[in-house]
């Protein structure tokens, strides 16, 4: 589908610049929990590639089925790595 | 006309392109380069879960009867801990989020040459087809640097000790980053094609495919460096931040 507006991709460009200064930012906020660290920054690079995704690669604009074909996929990774870092942290634990 | 003209077969327009039910009118090549991302994608997931399954064991693998079988990373709290190794460098996170700020750039400038191409503004579209190639070399040089550090005394982590092969860490970040900067040579070599093509007018009825199928690897690739950038640089490892000590 065609879809052109360029003030909202320089929208999602600013958000984008945005959330990587944060990002940056909160590495050096001194005696940050690592959880917290961890979390925000994880969180932050899932939202910025959900914009480059669904606005950069158009995917808010294609039907739900190419949506799900092509976001199930990619959170597999995602799944797996959450089973890896919990049995990582059991056995640092344990 | 040419004999090889008349025979060649006319560029559909996506918007010609039948409304199917289930994915619209997605053209084959959109629908071919995304199943092509998604396996590259998972290429770059199995990499990124090599280094989050060695990052995680690292403390296993130092303290085993107190012999050091192998380490994940050679930082001083690593050295102060007794294992045997080279200093490695610590990362320059603020050159490299000048690197992720070009690459951002260069996927923003990819966005307008697509919206040209869409309004048939050729010379646009050329335009900014070689500003989003200009952003990819300019990363290519920064990682080049980062590696290597143009031969500048004190500059490039491979000199300053980041040696592959001497601990995960150097290994890790050496495949997932190179592998990475091979889609950005990839990139920028087909969007300079691009370019040429647009140059010589082969988009000027406004066929937007090929543009779009450009910008769908090129964002892919700016898409995979925000993870990467977050997980190897921005995540500290074990010993190098003071909220991440070694164990």
């Amino acid at each position: 589908m065609v879809h052109v507006d360029r003030k909202h991709s320089l929208l999602i460009w600013g958000y984008l610049l945005f959330l990587t200064v944060l990002e940056v930012g909160i590495v050096y906020i001194p005696g940050i929990d690592p959880t917290l660290l961890i979390l925000g920054l994880v969180a932050m690079a899932c939202v910025k590639a959900g914009l480059v995704c669904f606005y950069y690669m158009h995917l808010k604009w294609e039907t739900d089925s190419l949506k799900w074909t092509i976001i199930i996929p990619m959170l597999t990774p995602a799944v797996y790595a959450v089973a890896l870092v919990l049995e990582a942290t059991y056995r640092l634990v344990a | 006309m040419s004999a090889h003209a008349e025979h060649a077969h006319p560029a559909i327009r996506p918007e010609e392109w039948p409304d199917e039910a289930l994915y619209g009118n997605v053209t084959g090549g959109k629908i071919g380069m995304w199943i092509f991302l998604l396996s590259d994608a998972l290429m770059f997931a199995g990499f990124l879960l090599a280094y989050a399954i060695l990052r995680g064991g690292q403390a296993a693998y130092i303290a085993a009867d107190d012999v050091v079988v192998s380490y994940w990373r050679c930082n001083e709290a690593a050295i102060e801990r007794g294992i045997d190794c080279i200093l490695e460098p610590d990362f320059g996170i603020a050159f490299t989020a000048l690197l992720t700020f070009v690459l951002i750039c260069s996927s923003v400038t990819m966005v307008f040459s697509y919206y040209a191409c869409v309004e048939k503004d050729s010379k646009g579209m050329t335009k900014y087809l070689w500003l989003s190639a200009f952003g990819g070399f300019l990363f290519l040089c920064g990682q080049y640097y980062e590696y290597f550090g143009f031969g500048l005394e004190g500059h490039g982590l491979y000199p300053l000790g980041l040696v592959f092969g001497q601990s995960f860490f150097a290994n890790t970040f050496y495949v997932v980053t190179a592998f990475h900067g091979a889609h950005v040579f990839t990139g920028v070599t087909y969007i300079v094609v691009m370019a040429i093509r647009a140059g010589m007018g082969k988009y000027d009825d406004g066929n937007y495919n090929h543009v779009e199928i450009l910008g769908l690897f090129w964002h892919f690739v700016d898409l995979v460096w925000i993870l990467v950038f977050t997980f190897i640089y921005l995540i500290p490892s074990p010993g190098d931040h003071p909220s991440f000590p070694m164990l």
